[in-house]
C-alpha cells in the first residue's frame, strides 16, 4: 500500500474520499470540526507538491436524491477559511459541470463535490457511477476511515479505474493505532501463555 | 447494551433499554466469556431514573432489580469506582461507548469517572484507543482529547478491523 509520502503529487489531480460526514446546527453551523480538521495535513501535503485536491463525501442519510438539508455546500465558508483560498463547488458530484471544473484545476487549487449519496448508486457500490467519478482524477486518495468497511462506489469500487491509490495520512493513522491496539493485546495473551508453560 | 445482559440472566430492568431479539446472543457471548476466562464486567448497580430527562427524579438501585416505571440512565455509585479500578490499571484500552446518557448532566458522572480513568492509564503508559462518535465526543466535550493516546474517526469500521476484519476501502489500496 503507498502511503502519501511516498508519492509526489506534482501536476496531478488527486480526488480524495475523505468523511466529513458532520453534525450541522440548524443554522448549517459545524458543531463538531473533529473530521473536517483530521484532513487538513493530507490535503496540505498535496497542494504543497504542486497538486490540485478534488474533495468526495458523504453526509447523513438523504432518502430520495439531493435536498438543502444534506447539502456539502454548507461546509464551503469553512473550508475557504481553513484553507485560505476559494474552494470550488460542483453541485453535481458527477456530469459535464463537475468534469468542467475539474479540467481546470490549477496547482494549487481544491474542489469539493456535492454529496455522493444524493446518488443511490453510492451506497449500491456502482461500476458506472465510480467509473464517472474517476474521471474526475488522475490519482486516487482514500482518507475516509470512517466508511472503510462499506464496499461503496468511492470508498472502493472506484479503485480500480486507477493505477495509482494512496492511503491518506488519516487513514494511515487509523490503521497504525487500532494495530498497536492488537499487537499490544497478543503481546499480553503471550506473556500469560508464558508463565503458565514455567509453572509446567 | 447493559440491561440487555442483565436481563438475559434473569435480572428485573424495570424500563431500561432493552435488545429483546438479542437476549439470546447476550447468553452465549456471557458463556463464552466464562468458558474462555475472559472477565465480562457489568455494572453490578445504576443510576435510575423515572423519565428519559435529566431533571427526572434518580436513584441508585441494584442493575439487577430495577422497579418497574424506573430505568437505567447511567452506570451506578459502585460500578464507577468497580470500572474504574480495571481500566486505570490496564495497560491496553479499547473504548467504545459511553457508560450512560452522557449528553445529560446528571447522567454523565459514570462516562466522565471512566473517561478520567483512561486518561490516569494514559498517564501510566498504556496504551489507550477511543472510537466511535459517542465516545469520541464524550472525550473531546471533557477537554481529555489530547490526554489518551488516540481518537479514532471510525466508529462501526474501527470494531470491524478489531475483529479481524478485512475492510474493503483499505483492501481496495493494496
Amino acid at each position: 500500500m503507498k502511503t502519501l509520502d511516498q508519492y509526489n503529487f506534482a501536476g496531478k489531480k488527486a480526488l480524495i474520499r475523505v468523511d466529513y460526514n458532520v453534525p450541522l446546527d440548524n443554522n448549517f453551523q459545524v458543531t463538531d470540526d473533529t473530521r473536517l480538521q483530521a484532513t487538513i495535513p493530507t490535503i496540505n501535503k498535496i497542494r504543497k507538491d504542486g497538486g490540485a485536491v478534488i474533495l468526495m463525501s458523504h453526509l447523513g442519510r438523504p432518502k430520495s436524491g439531493p435536498s438543502e438539508e444534506f447539502s456539502l455546500k454548507h461546509l464551503i465558508k469553512y473550508l475557504d477559511d481553513t484553507f485560505k483560498t476559494q474552494v470550488k463547488f460542483a453541485d453535481d458530484c458527477i456530469g459535464e459541470e463537475a468534469n468542467k471544473l475539474a479540467a481546470a484545476l490549477k496547482p494549487g487549487d481544491i474542489l469539493l463535490l456535492e454529496n455522493l449519496r444524493f446518488y443511490k448508486e453510492e451506497e449500491k457500490g456502482d461500476v458506472e457511477f465510480a467509473r464517472k467519478l474517476s474521471q474526475l482524477g488522475d490519482v486516487y486518495v482514500n482518507d475516509a476511515f470512517g466508511t472503510a468497511h462499506r464496499a461503496h462506489a468511492s470508498t472502493a469500487v472506484i479503485a480500480q479505474f486507477f493505477p495509482e491509490k494512496v492511503c491518506g495520512y488519516v487513514m494511515q493513522a487509523e490503521l497504525d493505532n487500532a494495530k498497536k491496539v492488537l499487537e499490544r493485546a497478543d503481546r499480553l495473551l503471550h506473556r500469560y501463555y508464558g508463565r503458565g508453560q514455567n509453572f509446567r | 447494551m447493559t440491561y440487555t445482559f442483565v436481563k438475559a440472566q434473569g435480572g428485573q430492568i424495570g424500563n431500561s433499554l432493552v435488545e429483546a431479539d438479542k437476549l439470546e446472543l447476550a447468553k452465549q457471548l456471557i458463556e463464552k466469556a466464562k468458558s474462555k476466562g475472559v472477565k465480562l464486567l457489568l455494572p453490578v448497580d445504576s443510576t435510575v431514573a423515572d423519565a428519559f430527562k435529566n431533571d427526572a427524579k434518580a436513584r441508585n438501585e441494584k442493575s439487577s432489580s430495577i422497579p418497574d416505571g424506573w430505568m437505567g440512565l447511567d452506570i451506578g455509585t459502585q460500578a464507577r469506582e468497580d470500572f474504574a479500578k480495571v481500566v486505570e490499571s490496564s495497560q491496553t484500552v479499547l473504548w467504545n461507548g459511553p457508560m450512560g446518557v452522557f449528553e445529560m448532566p446528571n447522567f454523565a458522572k459514570g462516562t466522565i469517572r471512566v473517561a478520567e480513568a483512561v486518561v490516569k492509564a494514559t498517564e501510566n503508559g498504556g496504551f489507550s484507543l477511543i472510537g466511535g462518535g459517542d465516545s469520541a465526543a464524550a472525550v473531546n466535550n471533557l477537554g481529555f482529547g489530547d490526554k489518551v493516546s488516540y481518537v479514532s474517526t471510525g466508529g462501526g469500521a474501527l470494531l470491524e478491523y478489531m475483529e479481524g476484519k478485512e475492510l474493503p476501502g483499505v483492501k481496495a489500496l493494496e
